[in-house]
């Protein structure tokens, strides 16, 4: 009997058990993170009644449990930090978003009111409110700037803070992990079951803690859980918390009581992983973007100002601030934690806008050595590695950029962040404030001689740059209000032209270095001036080009083949090529025959690449003494008889050189039949009968633009007769005399060469002292022929027309330069001419939206998985409430009949009672 | 599957704030009128919007540069027909003028005058000048009155040849000014002949100035074109006894035509066929000279023991002088540079010298080089290395340029005074018969001139016009596009919107219904 009743009354505390595990789970219904219970019983140890076998004993309760599945909870877990990043990158890049867009905070709207105002300023070069509007408009063009950048900073410190809120709490949750860990423990430690309600607790924490950030697990056989974050930095170890740290603009250092490490970069998931992501991913490559824009539009702009000429007729002053200022060009540097002393003075010139990324740069020193790398962020590519030499400053190039180390101790592990267009939006502002100041007009016109006989067309003309490859100011453009020296240029024949210093219009002279019979294509546009900067001239003026004093006439048998020589000594021309963008060097020797005609020492170093020579020669035949105009008196050129004979005797046509006061109608007839001989008009030999500059006296001036010798004769046998030749250029005259019968007096001249070189090419002569190039170690040997403008002519101009090159004074009503003001909207200025100034922009705004899209799509996505694992675990764990109702019935019937069973064992020892 | 209290609440909460959210932005949308409520709804789309935003701003700006080029090309229009107008009464008084036969020196006085107030007419039409006050046939340099009165008949054009454009759409570039020198200046002319200028560089003051010119005899002139000629005025010692001189030069080849003429202000200068007057006071060339400082110390210098040379050159001529005597002092070595043939090579380079030093009088700068110390002494320069003299400044220069176009008024001032000179003799008569013909010819040409101008304005116009109808079907084209992509389809977004509330109202309901459902009720 007493089996029984103990047995009902087994039954009765299991199922008071439960009963009060089901009210448990119906308290909790909606406790977070709770996870229903259950009951699981056994039969106690039956008692065994002999050979009948056992009888059993009753219930007991072995055990309550909360029904997990541990792989849910993981999950769960893994999709929550999953979740959370992709939100909170969502709702921070959905701010910048909407700036970019909205046409009351984007730049689109400022770039098209400036813009629109360079249209109308254009419009009307001369109105003064236009101008006025055009600098109001880029005022607020580089207050938007500002603006756009300030707010991209504002979201920063915003996102910064929150990023020092969010490892607050990753703190206080790891903390209390801990604590946990510890209850858990100490529970467990009496082997009486597992702590449900605190298992519940910690698994809340640890789905909290994923919130913030993604976080791996292990569980120890203690019971402990063990949580890490990142690539494993630990942040509960047992009852051992690391404490999160942020300093230096937003880093997250994590300290375990130890050690102290800067893990930002390693944080992935989670808000915290959000808020990074957005940070690198979205804020600073926008800032950077936006920069750009910034400096190219800054840069654009100046230049163009710069070349143009304002209402006074002054170079233009920047519209925008300059975009290297030192402070600015300090500005573009982070430095790492680098060893004391902190003394490295650094700063990164923006030297080529055109070619600026949108992306950081690293500059590190490989620790214990002296080898730096650059680094681009954007793709991890090495735009440039050497070594320190130890000396400073030191210039590194790349991408555009120079980096200038200008001194301190650089040493071995030594790293920077090179921001070069951060700041750009920051920095942009608007300088100029007089309308007057803005430069419209360009600073060359053009004229055409109303004396024109050809259809020769000049362009209205262009400025290429107002500073040589070392930034100084060209001489053209050195002297306010005038172009130094203003040009013409004169076409010597339909195909030939001389470009002269017209600063004296009554005797224009030549150019230093001078542009002398310059080849003309006719039909086509002819640019006539360079347009490299750093090319140089070497104008041939030696000692023995022309005809040198100390040539004396040969007496030769008239008509001899055998050629005189012009007495030109062989040397030697080394050409130093640096290439420009490489720095490699290399060169290249070229001999000269002696006795080459100037024609052929040109065409042979004509042949070098970046090296082109023009040969030109020029004579003349002056003091014309004859006094005996009968056979055989002959002048000839090149092979070519002047003096045309009728049986016998000079023809009568020819004006008689006897004669006083006919020598210039005699030198007319010799210029026509030189013009008129085919053979000498393919060798480029022309003739003009002129007069000596100083005396007047005539003279028949020769050039052979083809640069080949003038071998020039004088056949006569009277005494007293004699011509002279010059060369026209400074050399003294030379007299050619009567000879003996059969005999003529002759004499060559040479040409001269001008060597043009391209950019890097230098010329070394041996012997130094060239004899035909003059003194190449003399500072002046290859002067600049970069004039810093430029005009093309086109049409077919006739010789003696003539073209001006002037400054362009007064000109009020010139648009020129505005026009070009208004091409940059549409012109490409940046990545290389990619893309124009709105196009950065709209990229801008473009990958900003596309990143949003995806992140938006990306959250939705990862909401729902999130929500079906909750479904999942909720289905597995939560609380049902009927459930828990049919339990209670259930369970309180069992009660009640283990009750009864109580009963029936008291009627049993009542029946046994009474019947005693 | 199991389901949980809470899940049924989950499910519900979650399917109303879907449904929520999708009735909230639909709302937007239709509150707004736009598809795209941020970039990230359309990133493609967001960007095509900006770029075409942008594009109808330059179009609305293009629209606006043509209303104003429009109106710089018709009041260019307005000028050129006054022009027109003014050219045919010309004609007709030159057509009546060709009546030799009839008319008296009286009746070509009163045509003169006419011609005269008619010229003064031109030169206010050719400074037409904008509503903004720029002068629209000056070019660049609208602040500058482009057509002024030289005197003696001759005008001159100080504008240049810079052209105004505006941009009319994207591609096309408009030019919305001519220059005065295009329409008035470079007109054919029906013979060569010349245009008369002073050198911008003279030195005169008051400057002298150069009359407008005449081609008297067509023949000689045209044996002389397309040469120019520089009449430049030289020392007065050139010629003896001293007086004022010029010589007349061909300018490229540097040929003499008239050498050392004496001259008389205002006189008739006749030259290959051309004839003008300069009147004024022309500056003559100011000496280069170097001065000689003789180092009495180093004296006696004995170039004959220790011959030696000096180079000198002046204008790109050169001559070595040799110097072989001794020397004691400033004459003799003066002496010494005067001797032998060192004089005829001073007289090729127009230098004299004295023992004061040596002067080139026609103004052109002297260069002594080559010397050794001996010359160094005797000079007192340092002719070693080289020295150049800087006080030389050349004479006053008048150009008479040959050219194939006369300008208008040019014609119609030499007409002018050809009335005003007429000789009343048979040959007069004649020599003016021709004056009138050649006028004729000229006025024709101007006519032509102009009228081409006028029709190459009337052509910009049109090209205007024509780009004014691109930029409106470029407009309304965006416009469209514009609208596809930025504005809502509202028929669209309220079937949307009703079958969003739809669905709402359907969750809440299914929730209400679902929630009541408890075993708890039934205990």
């Amino acid at each position: 009997m007493s089996g029984l009743l103990s047995t009902a009354v087994s039954g009765l505390q299991a199922s008071q058990n439960a009963l009060r595990t089901a009210g448990h789970n119906i308290s909790n219904a909606n406790t977070a993170g709770f996870s229903r219970q259950q009951v699981n019983y056994v039969t106690r140890p039956e008692y065994g009644i002999g050979a009948a076998g056992y009888l059993g004993n009753g219930v007991t309760t072995e055990s309550i449990e909360r029904v997990v599945n541990e792989f849910t909870i993981t999950q769960l877990r893994l999709d929550t930090s999953a979740f959370h990043q992709l939100d909170k990158y969502n709702t921070n890049i959905g701010q910048v978003d909407k700036l970019f867009a909205d046409e009351g905070t984007g730049l689109s709207g400022s770039l098209q009111s400036f813009f629109a105002a360079l249209q109308n300023g254009a419009d009307d070069p001369s109105s003064i409110p236009a101008r006025q509007l055009v600098i109001s408009q880029a005022e607020s063009l580089s207050a938007r700037f500002n603006n756009l950048h300030n707010r991209l900073k504002a979201i920063e410190s915003g996102v910064n803070q929150e990023v020092k809120a969010v490892t607050a709490q990753m703190t206080a949750l790891a903390q209390s992990i801990a604590n946990l860990n510890q209850a858990i423990n100490d529970k467990g430690a009496g082997g009486q079951g597992s702590p449900n309600d605190l298992l519940d607790q910690r698994d809340e924490a640890l789905r909290k803690l994923s919130e913030l950030t993604s976080i791996q697990i292990v569980k120890q056989n203690d019971g402990n859980v063990n949580v890490f974050i990142g690539n494993g930095q630990p942040l509960v170890v047992g009852q051992k918390v690391s404490k999160f740290d942020v300093r230096d603009g937003g880093q997250i250092y994590l300290t375990n009581g130890v050690q102290t490490a800067d893990v930002t970069a390693q944080i992935s998931g989670g808000q915290l992983g959000g808020l990074l992501q957005f940070r690198e991913d979205v804020l600073n490559p926008a800032m950077n973007e936006l920069g750009r824009v910034a400096i190219v539009l800054a840069d654009q702009f100046n230049q163009l100002q710069q070349q143009g000429l304002d209402m006074d007729g002054d170079y233009g002053q920047l519209l925008f601030g300059d975009i290297n200022t030192q402070e600015a060009m300090a500005d573009r540097i982070r430095h790492g934690r680098n060893a004391l002393p902190d003394d490295r003075r650094l700063s990164l010139a923006i030297d080529n806008p055109a070619l600026l990324t949108n992306s950081d740069y690293s500059f590190q020193i490989v620790p214990n050595t002296n080898n730096y790398i650059v680094t681009r962020a954007a793709d991890d590519k090495i735009v440039s590695q050497g070594m320190l030499t130890g000396a400073y400053p030191l210039e590194i190039s790349f991408d555009g950029l120079t980096l200038n180390l200008e001194g301190g101790s650089f040493q071995g592990g030594d790293s920077f962040t090179l921001q070069p267009t951060i700041n750009g939006a920051r920095d942009i502002k608007t300088q100029l404030t007089r309308p007057e100041d803005l430069a419209f007009a360009v600073a060359v016109r053009t004229g055409t001689s109303s004396g024109n006989t050809g259809s020769g067309v000049i362009s209205s003309g262009e400025v290429l740059g107002l500073v040589d490859s070392n930034g100084n100011t060209l001489p053209a453009f050195a002297s306010a209000g005038q172009l130094s020296p203003p040009v013409i240029i004169r076409f010597t024949s339909a195909t030939t032209y001389d470009v002269l210093d017209n600063s004296d219009p009554a005797n224009p002279k030549h150019l230093n270095p001078p542009m002398r019979d310059q080849v003309f294509i006719p039909g086509v546009d002819n640019p006539v001036f360079s347009t490299d900067v750093g090319e140089t001239r070497v104008m041939g003026d030696g000692g023995r080009t022309g005809l040198p004093s100390g040539r004396t006439p040969a007496s030769l048998p008239i008509g001899s083949l055998v050629g005189q020589v012009n007495a030109y000594p062989a040397e030697q021309y080394t050409f130093v090529m640096t290439n420009p963008v490489t720095g490699s060097v290399s060169s290249q020797v070229v001999t000269t025959q002696a006795n080459a005609s100037a024609a052929q020492t040109a065409a042979m170093l004509s042949n070098i690449s970046g090296v082109s020579a023009n040969a030109m020669t020029t004579a003349a035949i002056s003091d014309i003494n004859i006094n005996d105009f009968s056979a055989p008196l002959q002048i000839s050129v090149n092979g070519v008889d002047l003096l045309q004979y009728t049986a016998g005797a000079p023809d009568i046509s020819i004006p008689d050189p006897t004669v006083p006061g006919n020598l210039a109608a005699f030198n007319d007839y010799l210029a026509e039949q030189i013009n008129g001989n085919a053979d000498l008009a393919s060798l480029g030999i022309r003739a003009v009968s002129g007069s000596n500059p100083i005396t007047g006296a005539p003279e028949l001036q020769m050039v052979a633009s083809s640069g080949v010798n003038l071998d020039i004769r004088f056949t006569a046998t009277t005494a007293g007769n004699s011509i002279g030749v010059h060369d026209s250029n400074g050399n003294p005259t030379v007299t050619l005399t009567e000879s003996t019968a059969g005999n003529q007096s002759a004499i060559t001249v040479g040409g001269r060469i001008d060597i043009t070189m391209a950019d890097g090419v230098e010329l070394r002569t041996s012997p130094t002292t060239s004899q035909l190039l003059g003194d190449s170690t003399a500072a002046d040997f290859a002067q600049s022929s970069y004039l810093g403008y430029q005009v093309t002519i086109k049409g077919q101009p006739q010789a003696g027309d003539t073209f001006t090159v002037d400054f362009n004074s007064n000109a009020s009503n010139d648009n020129r330069n505005a026009l070009r003001f208004v091409e940059l909207e549409t012109k490409g200025t940046i990545d290389n001419g990619a893309l124009s100034l709105s196009g950065g922009y709209s990229r801008l705004v473009e990958t900003v939206g596309t990143k949003s899209n995806l992140s938006s799509i990306n959250t939705s996505a990862s909401k729902s998985l999130l929500e079906q694992t909750q479904t999942l675990r909720d289905s597995v764990s939560g609380v049902n409430l009927d459930e828990e109702a049919a339990d209670l019935i259930k369970f309180e019937q069992m009660y009640n009949a283990n009750a009864r069973v109580i009963s029936v064992a008291r009627d049993l020892f009542d029946t046994l009672l009474n019947s005693v | 599957m199991r389901v949980s209290t809470s899940q049924i609440y989950n499910i519900a909460n979650i399917g109303m704030a879907k449904a929520q959210a999708a009735v909230t932005r639909t709302d937007e949308q239709i509150a707004s009128g736009k598809r795209l409520l941020s970039p990230a709804d359309d990133p493609v789309a967001a960007t095509t919007i900006l770029q075409i935003t942008q594009e109808l701003s330059r179009i609305e700006q293009y629209n606006k540069n043509i209303t104003i080029a429009e109106n710089n090309l018709n009041l260019e229009e307005v000028a050129l027909e006054s022009v027109t107008n003014l050219i045919h009464r010309m004609k007709e008084i030159a057509v009546a003028a060709g009546n030799t036969a009839v008319l008296t020196p009286d009746d070509y006085e009163a045509y003169a005058a006419e011609i005269d107030s008619r010229i003064e007419e031109l030169l206010n039409l050719q400074n037409t000048r904008s509503s903004t006050g720029q002068y629209i046939f000056a070019g660049y340099q609208g602040g500058t009155q482009p057509f002024t009165s030289d005197g003696g008949g001759n005008y001159s054009y100080r504008g240049d040849e810079g052209q105004l454009r505006l941009q009319a759409s994207n591609t096309v570039n408009v030019a919305v000014s001519d220059s005065g020198k295009r329409i008035f200046m470079d007109i054919p002319s029906g013979h060569n002949t010349i245009a008369t200028s002073a050198n911008p560089a003279n030195r005169a003051v008051p400057a002298a100035t150069i009359s407008v010119g005449q081609v008297v005899d067509q023949e000689v002139f045209d044996e002389l074109f397309p040469e120019d000629m520089v009449v430049t005025f030289n020392a007065t010692s050139a010629v003896a006894p001293a007086a004022a001189n010029y010589t007349i030069t061909e300018r490229n080849s540097g040929r003499v035509l008239v050498a050392n003429a004496v001259y008389t202000p205002g006189q008739e200068i006749e030259v290959e066929g051309v004839s003008l007057q300069i009147s004024g006071a022309p500056m003559p060339p100011t000496a280069a000279s170097l001065p000689f400082a003789f180092n009495a110390a180093a004296a006696p210098i004995d170039f004959a023991a220790n011959p030696t040379t000096l180079t000198v050159s002046v204008g790109g001529r050169t001559e070595t002088l040799d110097l072989n005597v001794a020397v004691n002092n400033a004459t003799d070595f003066a002496n010494a540079l005067n001797a032998g043939p060192n004089a005829a090579k001073l007289a090729n380079l127009g230098l004299t010298v004295t023992p004061a030093g040596i002067v080139s009088a026609n103004g052109m700068n002297v260069t002594l080089r080559g010397g050794n110390a001996d010359v160094d002494n005797a000079t007192g320069l340092t002719t070693s290395t080289g020295v150049i003299s800087t006080n030389g400044r050349p004479g006053d220069s008048f150009f008479v340029e040959s050219t194939n176009k006369q300008p208008l008024i040019t014609t119609l001032s030499r007409f002018s005074q050809a009335m005003k000179a007429i000789d009343n003799t048979p040959e007069g008569k004649a020599q003016f018969k021709e004056m009138v013909d050649k006028t004729l010819v000229n006025l024709n040409f101007a006519l032509t001139n102009i009228t081409s101008v006028h029709g190459e304005v009337g052509a910009r116009l049109n090209t205007l016009e024509s780009s004014k109808d691109l930029n409106l079907d470029s407009e309304v084209h965006s416009n469209k596009v514009l609208g596809d992509l930025r504005d809502l389809d509202y028929a669209e977004a309220s079937t949307r919107l009703q079958m969003e509330t739809f669905i709402l109202s359907a969750a809440q309901q299914s929730f209400v219904k679902v929630s009541q459902l408890t075993l708890f009720s039934y205990l």
